[in-house]
């Protein structure tokens, strides 16, 4: 694509005006027609172009109480006065209240800690505070930052506050000075958990006198890193017990539907929720881009690279400062040499589009964020590597290479762009994935929905135990100790039986007695605090001298790591020549061909416990799975064929999870006028699109959530129940079970909301199923054709007019057939 | 359907098959030594309060077992086993009593070991003044025996072992944990014993043991009494000394390291009979926590006993050396080391005189790396003095040298080079040596400034007359 120099635009008098001159043509040309107050076209290319009124500044004046060299510091900064959530924040510290702050990016967040933190240092330099921030690179960010904070302070004549980062950069010699002299600690989760928490005695003077805990981007702790935060925020509170402190926390979190609720859960403490932002906020556009439909019939749509390419040339050549998010680092790589390709001829151009992504060394990072800064870098080809509060300043334009997966990802994406006073304009472009359609085809369920709900379950056992080992190796538990909501005295009394833990004290006396480490291990070292369980598998690339070349989960290892599988690294091919299941070893090797591969994989699943919903549709509980990948298939690159197959033979994975699960009653699936096969399709083809919108309300990733096919209860063991990506089972009876199980061993919480969910999770479904542009099913919906049956899409729509409308027990005369679905689901119906 | 699990069920299913190694129950003790003798007026050790039998019935049996007695304080209990060393009691090929005299006449070697490896201090500890030679009665070697080996507050020092010199003897006191809640008894009882110590004594104390203790002080809160101690760790001058010498660092594998184990074989002769393995100690710790048999134990107590005494004997002998010179030796390793040791305490005519009879007595004989190194380090020391022309000459004697390492021949040759150049001014002499170089394989970067001192010997040694001040700048241009 060539880039035109537009000239047919008058002068502009200043920056801000030229600017939004050239946003309003790059919107014009993008979307013509009306872009202010315009309907929504969900079958259109431009489905949603959304305004966002400006917002101005609400201010508050310094609290009294403030320490005068403080307040000095920050007018000398600029600031005449604070925003109303910082002066709140720091009220609400003040009176002794745990807080978690919501508000936009760039709304002066970090303020809202920073402001009681260093007014508590100044009037008592015993004060301790340990900041949490999910990555190293915030909390360096986050670090030079304060710098500039405290030697403003400094020149006000206070003593030098210490500020240093812990984290596995910090150099040996250095470290000691750290502990005994850092008034702010700034460090990731798991180094508290594996470098500090273990030592604390070496960090006895920051927990006697800790007053402070701030967790910063708190939406970050979902699922498995949520659940294992937890823990480890148990333990930290366990050790300031020790050591007489109570701190406070202070959190901040993206916009998320229950962001008091995550922190309460996390920190075990009530907390008050500030989300009244007195930031200003300049007008914003929203545009959802659909690519257009190439081949009607098997519902593929254009690239949706190609399409953000074409996006964001429309952007850059209006000389606006645009970054780009891509949905991974391979896409990152393709997309920054596209646009670099696309400016070739305009002098200059092409060096000031960058790519950024993790595993770029930090002083070229720290070289792109200062050209952001600056406005020396136009555009930014970004992994979600910038989507936290890395300081790059505020762009013109945001851009999304595909839907970011949640709600809330997508707000913290889109507030990249947009200053304080000026136009901006987000710009996310749908890729084929059936969540992106879903959600690019009806643009109100993101503008309108609350964002998602962030779950977690820290007393998951493989959790919990683990942090249980590693609290006894810190402190010895006390007989009455208590540890979250499972019965504490039970774990310790079964790492007794392992030899992990003694119990000491007399016996026969009443004291309760203590439980001691007792095993020359250093149990923090085996726990990971990025995945549930440490066990993994390594991948060693046998052409180049034996040499590792990444690691893959548990869980995951079979289906991608089977005998003859590709493997995939950063656009690198490699086949898995031999794995060594036992000692969880994969050897692979170089290859150049045009097919990746994907597990057929078989799994049955056992209801355990049944929690809620006997004998009703939709239920949930405690269930088994035993998984067992039986074959692979071989698919051509950009086609999408099927090439060839084969079978295998790998051992069986089992665990012990929390699942929910729907049952088409026997009426329902009798009524259904369709052949046996059909039916089966259809209930198959209706699991397949459930799973997406499970994953869309759950906020959680597609492999968090597992899918499998059964039976009713009645018909135990008469058929095979089978599931997986591709085994269609031979027949489903005439009872079917959908399960869609938490893939973590033990579950991480997904269970219980999504039964609660049920009837939305049903009528989204719908929404998807009938939204979708194929004529019989597709991947965006109910699964490619070819491998679900040619009636799929219809009897799955059936089942689902039949489960949200024609299953009213006793209401069934007054229900005709024409009740709209939606407000049966709003009825609250019992299923 | 299948059963759901009960909670302890399903607990075993998360924790499964993580089982410790237990220690076999019959695991040996060693046989029962002879009851040592107790010190001359041994009272003074003699300890007060001796544990009421209601509440320390098992511990007091464990001591008993042990051959110590209990501790009762209100914190807790501590099993304290004395042994007292007379000066005819032998460790290895030696006696007691000579290894303390030894120490006594070379006390201040002592001091010079210290001061040639400074502890490392934090930076707003002030330095207190220490004295240049320290007391040997005030002198305390610790070692202590720990539950695991990775540190952190899950770790404890469960054994503590003490040993001074008690007149011509050596007195040891050891402090056992006789369980996990009587720690802070146990510290207690060691910070009151060695109060009156004015010098710590350790072998690989610096990274390990004292640090370690230090953080089991201030995990139970303690004051951590020994801050201000000056402190020797033996290991720094055993590597320096004996890590090099073939004949030490024995043949196998487990044998090249610099450990305790090794050095008391080979300095003192030490052959320990039924020594239980490092990795089995806190094994043995855990079965005595859990069924309270002391036997087991009196193996660990042993080892830890006999860690204390090679300590001392390594000390003595490093001592003799620092004090006595390079004539305290007939091993061209140790005089190697010796003269290094110098080097870091700035005795620069020392530390010529041992790399000297360093490289004297590799002549001819079959240890041309000895030599090669001893003259290295010899010409380096003479050029650092200005003595440049006995420093070409080492260096000469140095090429001479059959079988020298490679690296250290180019670095001899480059020096005589320079040497040549630019002191002797004999371009052609210097000329020889840089196409001697050339003529063997060398790194990018070494042959590159060869060819480059090639070519501008080769301008010199057309020009007539020789360049002044200026090419001589010239010279020198920065690569």
């Amino acid at each position: 694509m060539p880039a035109k120099p537009i000239s047919s635009l008058p002068a502009p008098s200043s920056t801000v005006e030229r600017k939004d001159l050239a946003l309003r043509g790059a919107l014009e040309h993008l979307a013509p027609g009306p872009w202010l107050e315009r309907a929504d076209t969900p079958d259109g290319v431009i489905t949603a172009v959304r305004r966002l009124a400006p917002v101005e500044a609400t201010f508050e004046p310094y609290p009294d109480g403030l320490d005068p060299r403080l307040q000095a510091a920050l007018v000398g900064r600029g600031l005449r006065q604070l925003y109303c959530h910082q002066a709140e924040a720091y009220q609400r510290v003040s009176a002794g209240e745990h807080i978690v702050v919501t508000t936009p990016t760039a709304s002066g967040k970090t303020l809202c800690y920073n402001l009681p933190v260093l007014d508590a240092i100044l009037k008592d330099p015993s004060s301790r505070a340990l900041y949490l921030f999910p990555t190293k690179a915030l909390a360096q960010d986050q670090m030079a930052e304060l710098h500039e904070l405290t030697a403003l302070i400094s020149a006000q004549g206070a003593d030098d506050i210490g500020v240093h980062t812990y984290d596995g950069d910090t150099p040996a010699d250095a470290r000691k000075t750290i502990r005994a002299r850092a008034h702010i600690a700034l460090t990731n989760p798991d180094m508290l958990h594996a470098g500090v928490l273990p030592h604390h005695p070496r960090w006895a003077k920051l927990f006697e006198n800790l007053k402070f805990v701030v967790v910063d981007e708190l939406h970050a702790y979902r699922g498995v890193f949520g659940s294992h935060l937890c823990n480890v925020l148990r333990r930290l509170q366990r050790i300031c017990r020790h050591y007489g402190s109570d701190p406070q926390f202070i959190c901040s979190s993206a916009t998320i539907a229950n962001p008091r609720e995550l922190a309460e859960r996390l920190a075990e403490r009530p907390f008050s929720h500030i989300s009244e932002s007195g930031a200003p906020r300049g007008e914003k556009f929203i545009v959802f881009v659909n690519p257009p439909v190439v081949n009607r019939e098997l519902g593929i749509r254009r690239s949706y690279l190609a399409e953000a390419r074409r996006v964001a040339g429309e952007f850059l050549r209006r000389n606006l400062q645009v970054i780009v998010f891509a949905q991974s680092r391979l896409a990152t790589e393709i997309l920054t040499t596209y646009l670099k390709q696309d400016f070739e001829t305009v002098p200059g151009m092409a060096e000031q589009i960058r790519g950024y992504r993790g595993g770029y060394l930090p002083l070229r990072r720290r070289e792109i964020e200062k050209g952001l800064r600056e406005g020396k870098v136009r555009g930014v080809v970004s992994t979600n590597a910038l989507e936290l509060g890395i300081d790059i300043g505020a762009l013109d334009v945001s851009i999304m290479a595909g839907y970011p997966g949640t709600i809330a990802a997508t707000w913290q994406r889109a507030g990249r762009a947009g200053r304080r006073s000026a136009r901006s304009a987000a710009v996310m472009v749908a890729s084929s994935a059936p969540i992106d359609q879903f959600v690019a085809r009806h643009p109100s369920y993101f503008f309108d929905a609350s964002p998602e709900h962030a779950l977690v379950n820290p007393d998951n056992l493989h959790i919990l135990v683990d942090h249980v080992k590693c609290a006894a190796f810190e402190l010895p538990f006390c007989g009455t100790d208590t540890f979250g909501t499972v019965d504490v005295q039970e774990v310790l009394m079964i790492l007794r039986e392992n030899g992990l833990v003694h119990r000491s004290g007399d016996p026969d006396s009443d004291e309760p007695g203590q439980w001691n480490w007792t095993s020359e291990s250093y149990p923090a070292d085996a726990v990971s605090l990025r995945s549930i369980t440490s066990d993994n598998f390594v991948i060693v690339d046998v052409g180049a001298g034996a040499k590792v070349i990444g690691e893959t989960d548990f869980t995951s290892g079979p289906t991608t790591l089977h005998p003859k599988a590709i493997y995939i690294v950063e656009g690198r091919l490699y086949q898995v020549e031999a794995l060594d299941y036992d000692n969880r070893k994969a050897f692979v090797r170089d290859v150049d061909c045009d097919y990746y591969t994907t597990a057929i994989s078989y799994s049955k699943v056992t209801v355990l416990d049944l929690a809620e919903g006997q004998g009703q549709v939709a239920a949930h509980g405690d269930v088994h799975v035993s998984s067992r990948v039986v074959g692979f298939k071989k698919i051509k690159f950009y086609t999408n064929e099927n090439v060839g197959s084969g079978e295998l033979d790998l051992p069986e994975q089992q665990m012990h999870t929390t699942a929910y699960w729907l049952s088409v009653p026997r009426d329902t699936m009798q009524a259904l006028p369709w052949s046996k096969d059909d039916k089966r399709d259809g209930v198959v083809g209706l699991g397949f699109a459930m799973k997406h919108v499970a994953t869309l309300l759950l906020m959680c990733d597609g492999r968090d959530v597992g899918l499998a096919f059964g039976q009713g209860d009645d018909a135990e063991g008469e058929t095979q129940p089978v599931g997986g990506r591709t085994a269609i089972p031979e027949s489903l009876g005439d009872e079917p079970r959908i399960y869609l199980y938490d893939a973590f061993p033990g579950g991480i919480g997904f269970s219980a909301p999504l039964h609660g969910m049920h009837a939305d999770l049903l009528d989204r479904t719908r929404e998807l199923i009938a939204g979708c542009d194929c004529d019989h099913g597709c991947p965006t919906c109910v699964g490619p054709i070819g491998e679900t049956g040619p009636r799929a899409k219809t009897v799955a729509l059936a089942l689902l007019q039949a489960l949200l409308v024609g299953q009213l027990p006793d209401r069934a005369g007054d229900v005709s057939a024409d009740l709209s679905a939606e407000a049966v689901a709003k009825a609250d119906v019992p299923f | 359907m299948v059963m759901r699990p009960s909670l302890a069920e399903r607990l075993r299913a998360v924790v499964g098959g993580a089982a410790v190694p237990r220690v076999d129950p019959n695991a040996a003790g060693l046989p029962p030594a002879s009851e040592p003798p107790l010190p001359p007026g041994g009272g003074r050790y003699t300890l007060a309060s001796v544990a009421a039998p209601s509440r320390g019935e098992r511990v007091r049996t464990a001591a008993h077992a042990l051959g110590g007695v209990v501790v009762e304080r209100a914190e807790g209990l501590c099993i304290v086993v004395d042994r007292y060393y007379p000066s005819d009691a032998c460790h290895g090929r030696h006696h007691v009593g000579d290894v303390v005299a030894t120490l006594r006449r070379s006390v201040e070697g002592l001091g010079m070991l210290r001061r040639a490896w400074p502890p490392a201090r934090p930076l707003s500890q002030a330095l207190t003044p220490i004295k240049a030679v320290p007391e040997l009665d005030g002198l305390c070697v610790l070692d202590l025996e720990t539950t695991g080996l990775a540190g952190g507050a899950g770790t404890q020092a469960f054994l503590v072992g003490c040993a001074r010199i008690d007149g011509d003897g050596v007195f040891v006191r050891q402090f056992l944990s006789p369980g996990f809640e009587h720690e802070r008894a146990q510290l207690a009882t060691l910070a009151e014993w060695m109060a009156d110590r004015s010098h710590l004594v350790t072998f690989n104390g610096r990274t390990f043991d004292l640090p370690l203790l230090e953080m089991r002080f201030s995990f139970n809160r303690l004051v951590w009494p020994w801050g201000h101690l000056p402190h020797l760790d033996a290991l720094h001058p055993a590597r320096r000394f004996w890590r090099d010498r073939p004949e030490v660092a024995g043949p196998g594998p487990d044998e090249s390291s610099c450990s305790l184990a090794v050095l008391e074989k080979h300095l003192s002769g030490v052959h320990r009979v039924g020594d239980v393995p490092g990795f089995e100690i806190p094994a043995r710790f855990f079965q005595f926590a859990r069924d309270g048999r002391a036997e087991p134990l009196e193996a660990v107590l042993e080892h830890n006993r006999l860690d204390l005494l090679s300590t001392l004997f390594v000390c003595a002998r490093a001592a003799t050396m620092v004090v006595y010179g390079p004539s305290a030796t007939d091993s061209g390793y140790e005089c190697l080391g010796l003269g290094r040791l110098y080097e870091r305490l700035a005795s620069q005519p020392e530390a010529e005189a041992c790399y000297a009879r360093a490289a004297g007595q590799g002549t001819g004989m079959s240890d041309p790396r000895l030599r090669g190194e001893s003259l290295r380090r010899l010409a380096l020391c003479q050029r650092r003095a200005g003595r440049v022309d006995a420093a070409a000459e080492t260096w000469r004697a140095l090429l001479a040298t059959r079988g020298v390492a490679a690296l250290v021949r180019r670095e001899a040759r480059e020096a005589l080079a320079i040497y040549h150049e630019h002191r002797a001014r004999d371009f052609g002499a210097a000329r020889t040596l840089v196409l001697d170089a050339l003529a063997e394989p060398l790194a990018d970067r070494h042959r590159l400034s060869a060819q480059r001192r090639l070519a501008r010997l080769d301008r010199k040694l057309n020009q007539v007359p020789p360049g002044g001040l200026i090419s001589q700048i010239e010279d020198e241009v920065p690569r």
